[in-house]
């Protein structure tokens, strides 16, 4: 049995997030969390004041968004109800975001975040800033799941020979034993056709282990160009991925190709990174 | 199916290993992989052995090495022969660089590694924690099973808990591994200063999370300093347990001053450790 975090924040509700949930308690029962968290976090305000990839004016927290709050939090245990999942539910609006969902996930297996509806109305730039941070700071894996979605049948693996790809494949192994029955393909992209899958040997030995029905093959593209392009054929996969592990240094000079899936949107990811 | 693998001195191999590593394979119905690390550049001669009146002898050499190869040969044969008779599914690498780096990759694509204590890759007698072990354990990309001198089947788990991320992912890291397969009391200990209160920290999220992997918890909160009080409560413990647990990597900084708990613990017990962390 897994405790599965569902993150909403103030006042939207992603009904996606849900229904994976719901998807996977119906494989195996789950204890679901939903965490209610606050609508701005004022520990973030200054490095995003750059005036112009954000609104230059902060919503704050209203009496009316309280009541919206609420009915969020009835309408998330009456589908808890409906649908038999033992659920809580925590409501950690009187502190700063980030901070509790990162504590929160310390203490739980897995998060489902709605990629549009977090933080909806913060900012421009897809995946928003908001999204960019929690991913980066959480405890546990973390499944993106875009509002129209299928649940998937099918698992892609972006392997890239890293310790962070490999480790990403283990955490969805153990957290999701029941997809792994599902036709599985370890995909190594790169342009160039010299170029072997790294490791070969050793990630087959492993991915075998565990993925009964597994393809390991090398895409001729460049994966930074391309990938999000051949993914979004895909239609119900889900996307297995660990390459956010990279220092702000590196990121500052290349974007992450993650990003740009999630920003193309079609498709649930599961990321995990040390 | 996990993939655990077994990692070995071909040169001083030891039961125990083997014993857990099968032990485990079969509990957690995984293959078993032994990594026998041949690393070239250490060998069971000194360099003064080759060293007589006229010189270094070319012979004595070649003799030496020959030696050292058949050792290694031999023990690759028994880990064959022990995991045949059990009827696990098995393979064996044998890695000729360098022993750290070679166990850091393959423990990449691991699920666990069983390794023993007392693995130095050194001639002399190495005090616990080798030069060795240390970057096993604070490099380690997969959770580490730290084994004693003698095989224990182990009856109950206990989990030190500090309210610091890296001990919840040990936990993690555990109960996936392990708790579909064993049925166990789990103890959780936690050690709290002499002017704080003993309520466990981040009580109600620690059990939120705990319930669901494991249906046997006790909670046991101690007041005083972790090393002394930790180990002064395990002494009581009647059961052969193993102990879970999360800081390994410490600064080189902090560790000048104080050992770390895993390392006193492993002095103490003669129990095995499952230590795993992240970051």
């Amino acid at each position: 049995m897994k405790k599965i975090l569902l993150a909403f924040d103030g006042i939207n509700f992603s009904d996606a997030a849900f229904d994976f949930a719901n998807k996977l308690n119906a494989m195996n029962p789950i204890l679901l969390t939903g965490v209610f968290l606050p609508q701005i976090s004022y520990a973030n305000l200054w490095s995003y004041a750059d005036g112009m990839s954000t609104p230059n004016f902060l919503p704050l927290l209203e009496d009316d968004d309280m009541e919206v709050i609420e009915k969020n939090v009835k309408k998330f245990e009456a589908l808890c109800v409906k649908n038999h999942i033992e659920y809580r539910t925590h409501k950690d609006l009187n502190d700063l975001a980030l901070p509790e969902l990162k504590k929160e996930s310390r203490f739980a297996d897995l998060l489902i975040i709605g990629e549009e509806k977090f933080y909806e109305n913060m900012g421009s730039g897809n995946p928003n800033n908001y999204l960019r941070e929690a991913i980066q700071n959480i405890e546990c894996p973390i499944i993106v799941v875009p509002e129209k979605y299928n649940f998937p049948s099918i698992n892609i693996i972006a392997y890239d020979g890293s310790e962070s790809s490999v480790f990403a494949i283990k955490q969805f192994v153990y957290l999701l034993p029941e997809l792994t029955k599902n036709p599985t393909l370890l995909t190594y992209a790169n342009r160039d056709e010299d170029s072997v899958i790294p490791n070969e040997k050793y990630i087959e030995e492993l991915a075998s282990r565990h993925f009964t029905d597994l393809t390991v093959s090398k895409l001729d593209i460049d994966s930074r160009k391309y990938f999000s392009t051949w993914i979004a054929d895909r239609k119900s996969s889900i996307l297995i991925a660990g390459s956010f592990g990279r220092t702000s240094f590196s990121q500052f000079f290349k974007k992450s190709f993650l990003m740009e899936v999630i920003s193309e949107h079609q498709l649930p990811i599961f990321i995990s990174h040390k | 199916m996990n993939k655990i693998i077994a990692a070995f001195d071909g040169l001083k191999p030891f039961d125990s290993t083997s014993a857990y590593a099968v032990y485990l394979s079969k509990l957690l119905k995984s293959h078993l992989t032994g990594v026998f690390l041949d690393d070239k550049s250490y060998t069971s001669y000194k360099i003064y052995d080759l060293v007589f009146d006229q010189g270094v002898s070319e012979k004595k050499l070649h003799h030496l090495k020959e030696n050292d190869n058949q050792k290694r040969r031999k023990s690759a044969k028994v880990f064959n022969q022990l995991c045949t008779d059990n009827k696990l599914a098995f393979n064996i690498h044998h890695d000729e660089n360098t022993a750290v780096s070679e166990l850091m990759h393959e423990s990449t694509f691991a699920d666990l590694l069983v390794i023993n204590k007392a693995t130095s890759f050194n001639h002399h007698e190495e005090k616990y924690p080798s030069r060795f072990l240390q970057d096993v354990l604070s490099h380690s990309n997969c959770p580490v099973f730290l084994t004693p001198n003698n095989f224990n089947e182990f009856q109950k788990v206990v989990f030190l808990f500090d309210g610091k991320p890296s001990s919840v992912y040990a936990l993690k890291m555990f109960a996936y591994l392990m708790a579909p397969h064993i049925n166990l009391p789990v103890e959780v200990i936690s050690v709290k200063t002499m002017d704080e209160n003993t309520h466990l920290p981040e009580n109600k999220l620690l059990k939120e999370l705990m319930k669901r992997h494991f249906s046997n918890i006790s909670f046991t909160v101690l007041k005083g300093l972790p090393e002394v009080e930790i180990i002064k409560h395990l002494q009581n413990e009647s059961l052969s347990f193993v102990t879970v647990i999360g800081a390994y990597r410490r600064s080189m900084m902090s560790r000048w001053f104080k050992s770390s708990l895993a390392d006193a613990l492993v002095n103490a017990f003669e129990m095995p450790l499952f230590i795993a962390h992240n970051k």
